[in-house]
């Protein structure tokens, strides 16, 4: 579903937001700490209430019902990590399940599609979960009532980056599910389809992600760490050493030393 | 001084790292299970009142607060663990506003800790380690959700407490980057088991851990200049990216 916001504004923290996110997209919102980002996507998923600001397709999110805004909207933060109710995962996911009042057939098939996708063990007791699985299934809890879009509030921070782009590519396979990221680790804007920038509650960079993360010296303003094979393309280029960015590193060692 | 807890050896004048799967370590802190974990300073084995002793001056800078502490004002917090650790600290008052000046959250004793970002939520878990003036302080993925400027400012914390004050600081986390450029001695654990421990710079650099462990990634400077190698171009090994442009420069 494309989400546009209209002046979106709050406080003091977030200033007259206008930005659109296309339907099926991967977006990236980063800044350094403070900057705004988890009042922005409070924002964007209705946790905090604005009217005429954010709109669902055409549709107000003042004007969802508790129903909607609870199954058509997921939001994962990472401070949910220990936040589970029961004691096993088939436990978690089948309370889930009975609270979305849809019929047995459809509940088994949600739940065997779900586990599937995370290979995940029913039987497992979830304090013995590791950090990564945690992540998966409150990724799994919020999937199960199949919502259009999905906000993950800084969930990848203390997961290694190759298990992350793992992750992020198994929510990329879910049909018509946009996903709306918010970190301050670039690393990982570079498989996103636009990289959203804030400072001090303002927009600085709106652009394809692959553009934006060439903007050096506006991320290193922004406090940001640049993904190393961008940040080593751009210097490299400003010393005439490469043409262009190069994000394989593989290709860059060729093109250096031919 | 040498702390060796079951087999990882941490030291002291220099800044530890803890890499790989590595929650048995914590928990066996964390748990304080006396009899069974097997603790020598400077190679002399502890008994079990020198074991409580050294537990009293380890503190954990853990990866979030419990959300049922939320509602609760940072102030309020940092008094509970006070008294939930049974900490005699001589003007607790004086101290948790001391400690968040070191973090720099002056006046933040009375926000709410719902109120604060991520990044300020995880200065006031560092804080709070700080309440019972520890030897060993133990940071699990501290750095994650700090930005650089955030992220100079407590390394350079770490290197007064350590020059200055002879603290242990260990820093426990799977971002091999930040392990490389910051850590000198570095414990890396598979499969909740130790697998190998020594020189950060020699473990990295001589693809020791590359070679024993796949899981644990390799810092992308170091994989960049062994690529480099492989074509024979003789690049140094550097921690910073601008080093390792300096580098290319001259040999391209």
């Amino acid at each position: 579903m494309k989400i546009t916001t209209k002046n979106l504004s709050y406080k003091n923290i977030i200033k007259s937001i206008n930005i659109t996110f296309n339907e099926n997209s991967i977006n990236y919102i980063s800044g350094s700490n403070k900057c705004g980002k988890t009042t922005f996507i409070k924002l964007l998923s209705g946790l905090i209430e604005t009217k005429e600001s954010v709109f669902y397709g055409k549709k107000d999110l003042y004007n969802f019902s508790s129903y909607e805004l609870s199954t058509q909207i997921g939001k994962v933060i990472y401070d949910d990590i220990n936040n589970f109710i029961f004691k096993n995962v088939k436990d978690e996911l089948l309370y889930v399940l009975d609270n979305l009042g849809i019929e047995k057939k459809e509940k088994n098939k949600r739940l065997k599609n779900i586990v599937n996708l995370f290979d995940l063990d029913l039987d497992t007791n979830i304090c013995e979960l590791s950090n990564i699985k945690k992540i998966e299934l409150l990724l799994a809890i919020e999937l199960l009532s199949k919502p259009q879009v999905i906000f993950l509030d800084d969930i990848f921070c203390d997961i290694q980056i190759k298990t992350a782009k793992e992750i992020l590519l198994k929510l990329k396979s879910i049909d018509n599910l946009t996903i709306v990221i918010a970190s301050n680790n670039l690393d990982l804007a570079v498989i996103a389809d636009k990289l959203i920038i804030l400072n001090k509650g303002e927009i600085i960079l709106d652009d394809d992600a692959t553009t934006s993360l060439t903007k050096d010296s506006l991320l290193n303003k922004a406090g940001l760490d640049l993904p190393f094979m961008i940040d080593l393309s751009t210097k490299l280029k400003y010393y005439n050493l490469l043409d262009d960015v190069e994000l394989e590193m593989n290709r860059m060692v060729e093109k250096l030393w031919k | 001084m040498e702390v060796k807890i079951n087999g990882a050896i941490i030291k002291s004048n220099l800044i530890n790292g803890v890499i790989g799967t590595y929650e048995n370590f914590i928990n066996d802190i964390k748990k304080a299970d006396f009899d069974k974990n097997n603790i020598y300073i400077n190679n002399k084995r502890l008994n079990k009142e020198e074991k409580l002793n050294l537990y009293k001056k380890i503190s954990i800078v853990d990866t979030s607060i419990d959300s049922n502490y939320y509602s609760l004002s940072v102030y309020n917090y940092m008094k509970m663990c006070i008294l939930n650790k049974n900490l005699v600290i001589k003007d607790y008052r004086k101290k948790i506003i001391d400690s968040l000046r070191i973090v720099d959250l002056i006046n933040y004793e009375n926000k709410t800790i719902n109120d604060l970002s991520s990044s300020e939520k995880k200065l006031v878990l560092f804080a709070t380690a700080l309440l019972s003036n520890p030897d060993i302080i133990i940071c699990n993925e501290l750095f994650c959700f700090f930005d650089i400027k955030i992220r100079k400012k407590i390394i350079s914390l770490f290197n007064q407490l350590v020059d200055n004050y002879h603290k242990i600081i260990v820093i426990c986390s799977n971002n091999s980057e930040f392990i490389y450029r910051y850590t000198k001695n570095l414990i890396c654990y598979s499969k909740n088991k130790l697998l190998i421990q020594g020189s950060t710079d020699i473990l990295f650099e001589e693809n020791t851990l590359k070679l024993i462990n796949n899981y644990i990634d390799i810092p992308k400077t170091i994989l960049f200049t062994n690529l480099a190698r492989e074509k024979g171009v003789k690049l140094n090994y550097n921690k910073d990216i601008r080093d390792l442009i300096k580098d290319i420069y001259k040999k391209v």
